[in-house]
């Protein structure tokens, strides 16, 4: 029993591209050949498939799934469609090739949805490709990968900012939708909603074991806030809906809800307590948190994006409110700290005396982003 | 609670002898199509839509199986009925808690992908798209405000939801997980499942979200990851050339060295190729970088020594070739 050796192919101008990652940690490796034996999963054409095992503990053989054309144009794997310099998936090393501005070779294999003209792109790269073949290309391939990356990495250096900035993206979207939501009617949902709710002290009704949640962004993923409320209790109901930007958690007893509750008042984001709780999740979602109880939250999807333009707005008054209660709070204790050196007054004197504790300063900048990022 | 796991043998999910030898879903048309294992023809008014005689319950059935640790998870495990239990070749856990290298042309359970969706956005999935997004249909018997608790109840025990968006006229839903294998899993997990009471889940592959909105988000989420991959691959350039300039003193010695060795080759070729192909098992993302400058390597020496190439080993080749087309005919 013998096979093609892996380097001893018969032809010697065609050789598989695959990554070392495919290719397994062995010193030997095997590969069958079969001439013309499948058909490209991309553009369809039949091309010589190689198969191999990448270690002897795997049972199952490694084969090629597209041609070496396809795999060229892509500088891919032939076998697990990485890319065959950095070892990414294609589409994360493309996103980062366009935000560079890099153009990239060969988009027509992916653009076009015919198969019979995928084979014939195909089959003009190919004639391409083989005028090109010149003398140790690949030298060239890995200088030009080093220099992308270099570049990339100015730019992205540069430019980091523009691609985080997510705030225009949002108004835009919600200034093109208040147009048609003008005729939607959800005063009888809204008249149900808690918003002006408050996280302590606790609703004096012991069945209530639920919280209002609301100022839920679109990016904020469902399984942050389940793996955070997990730690307090057993949760009996957790529904969110992203579109209305508000949501309901139901705890299976009033213990854990309580534990829930003066988790977030002694986080104490806000200092005013007349105002629903700030909740800041994996330490960049802000939200809102308040006792009450479970009611429908709509049902269409005008319902929900007028929803949320009111959870906006309730999010901006409710930051505005907090803002003065801090004012005030502040007056007031400044004026006692002249006399004494209190609990209450403990802010302004930081203020005052340059001898700050770092961690109250901190959490007082942390505060203060807070109420501007809820300004939507 | 993976340690926990990781100690007890797998379950059995089912008695083998139990198992019926056909496992056709009870005839609504005329003939059956083993494609998409469903009946054709006939009356398709009537839905033809099996609730599935297995559950998979993750807590009880999991366990460690004879597979190695890189090995896929098992497909039948994941739909609740795997007869093989404790020596079945194929993980018995969730996604999340498996080193399966995740290749993006197979799924979680190894089965290889398609460049497009089928027709009817069942099955394994496509490599050209990374998707994280579930359509989940038959939902229209459950009331309007239990709906997305609901599934968040029995979806979330396969993965971490990542959103759910419930289409309440339609009686259908979207959810997206936190990975696509997690999808995958649950795709699987949930298929013709019922939730809390007799409906019958319908999943399929979500197709692009048309809302623009939601498409920028996903774009946005694409360059972050990129940006967060490039800053990794830059990172570990340096270290290589950090490590590279240690070694610029011996430098002269080592290229007599290869010479020496390839000379070595024409006689004893085996002994020569872990001084070409040999790579650090534990660093393969890193060592990738440098793949292509390995392979020019490997190409030219083999110009180099074994361009006359006995044809025997061509004749030799073709009868094993013939073991290579029956196995593709199993596929």
């Amino acid at each position: 029993m013998s096979s093609v050796n892996f380097k001893s192919g018969e032809e010697v101008d065609e050789y598989p591209d695959i990554c070392e990652r495919c290719l397994g940690t062995d010193r030997n490796v095997k590969m069958l050949k079969q001439n013309n034996g499948a058909e490209c999963k991309t553009c369809s054409r039949p091309f010589n498939v190689y198969m191999w095992k990448p270690s002897i503990s795997v049972k199952k053989h490694s084969k090629t799934i597209i041609c070496l054309t396809c795999a060229r144009a892509r500088n891919c794997c032939q076998s697990c469609m990485f890319d065959i310099t950095y070892g990414i998936p294609l589409d994360v090393r493309d996103a980062a090739l366009k935000m560079a501005g890099i153009s990239n070779g060969t988009p027509i294999l992916t653009a076009t949805k015919n198969k019979e003209v995928k084979a014939i792109m195909a089959d003009k790269l190919e004639s391409k490709f083989k005028s090109q073949e010149e003398e140790d290309e690949s030298s060239r391939n890995q200088e030009a990968a080093r220099d992308i990356l270099t570049k990339l990495s100015q730019k992205l250096n540069e430019s980091s900012p523009k691609f985080l900035t997510s705030k225009s993206d949002r108004r835009e979207h919600s200034s093109a939708n208040i147009k048609d939501l003008k005729n939607v009617d959800i005063s009888k949902i809204l008249s149900k909603l808690p918003f002006n709710g408050v996280i302590t002290p606790p609703p004096a009704d012991e069945s209530v074991t639920s919280f209002f949640i609301f100022g839920i962004n679109d990016d904020l993923p469902q399984y942050v806030i389940n793996e955070y409320i997990q730690k307090f209790g057993k949760v009996k109901n957790l529904t969110i809906v992203h579109r209305a930007k508000a949501g309901f958690i139901t705890f299976i007893d009033r213990k854990s809800a309580e534990a829930f509750a003066s988790e977030i008042n002694l986080v104490g984001r806000n200092k005013n307590k007349a105002t629903p709780g700030i909740l800041v999740l994996d330490g960049k979602y802000p939200t809102r948190v308040c006792w009450g109880k479970p009611k429908p939250l709509g049902v269409t999807k005008e319902e929900h994006s007028k929803l949320s333009l009111v959870v906006t707005k309730v999010l901006k008054q409710l930051a505005e409110k907090d803002k003065k209660f801090e004012k005030t709070s502040r007056l007031e204790s400044s004026s006692n700290s002249s006399s004494s050196s209190s609990n209450g007054a403990r802010k302004v004197n930081e203020r005052k005396s340059q001898a700050v504790g770092r961690k109250a300063k901190n959490e007082d900048t942390k505060y203060k982003t807070l109420s501007t990022d809820f300004e939507l | 609670m993976a340690n926990l796991i990781s100690d007890r043998p797998a379950r059995l999910q089912v008695d083998p002898n139990s198992i019926a030898d056909d496992d056709k879903p009870p005839q609504t048309g005329t003939s059956f199509n083993i494609w998409f294992l469903k009946w054709s023809g006939g009356d398709s008014s009537s839905k033809n839509y099996v609730k599935s005689k297995f559950r998979l319950n993750v807590k009880k059935d999991s366990g460690s199986t004879r597979a190695p640790s890189n090995s896929p998870i098992c497909l039948f495990f994941a739909r609740g009925c795997c007869y093989k239990g404790p020596k079945c070749n194929y993980q018995h856990r969730l996604p999340s808690s498996t080193k399966h290298s995740n290749i993006p042309t197979q799924d979680c359970f190894g089965r290889d992908k398609t460049a497009d969706y089928k027709d009817d956005m069942d099955g394994v999935g496509s490599f050209n798209r990374y998707n994280r997004t579930l359509y989940v249909g038959g939902l229209n018997s459950i009331s309007n405000n239990k709906i997305e608790n609901v599934l968040t109840k029995h979806f979330q025990e396969f993965g971490s939801i990542d959103k759910i968006r419930v289409l309440y006229d339609k009686g259908c839903a979207f959810i997206s997980f936190k990975t696509e294998e997690e999808a995958q899993f649950a795709k699987e997990a949930m298929q013709s499942q019922s939730l809390d009471d007799d409906e019958i889940l319908n999943i399929r592959w979500a197709s692009e979200d048309p809302n623009p909105h939601a498409q920028r988000q996903e774009q946005r989420r694409l360059e972050e990851k990129a940006l967060e991959t490039v800053k990794q691959l830059l990172s570990q350039v340096e270290e290589k050339e950090n490590k590279r300039r240690k070694v610029t003193v011996e430098e002269v010695e080592e290229e007599y060295e290869g010479e020496e060795e390839s000379v070595k080759l024409i006689s004893a070729p085996p002994a020569a190729l872990p001084q070409i192909g040999a790579t650090d098992p534990s660093s393969s993302s890193s060592s990738s970088f440098f793949s292509g400058n390995s392979l020019a390597e490997l190409k030219s020496i083999r110009r180099k020594i074994l361009l006359p190439t006995p044809s025997p080993v061509l004749k030799e080749s073709k009868v094993e070739l013939k073991d290579m087309l029956a196995y593709d005919s199993d596929d």
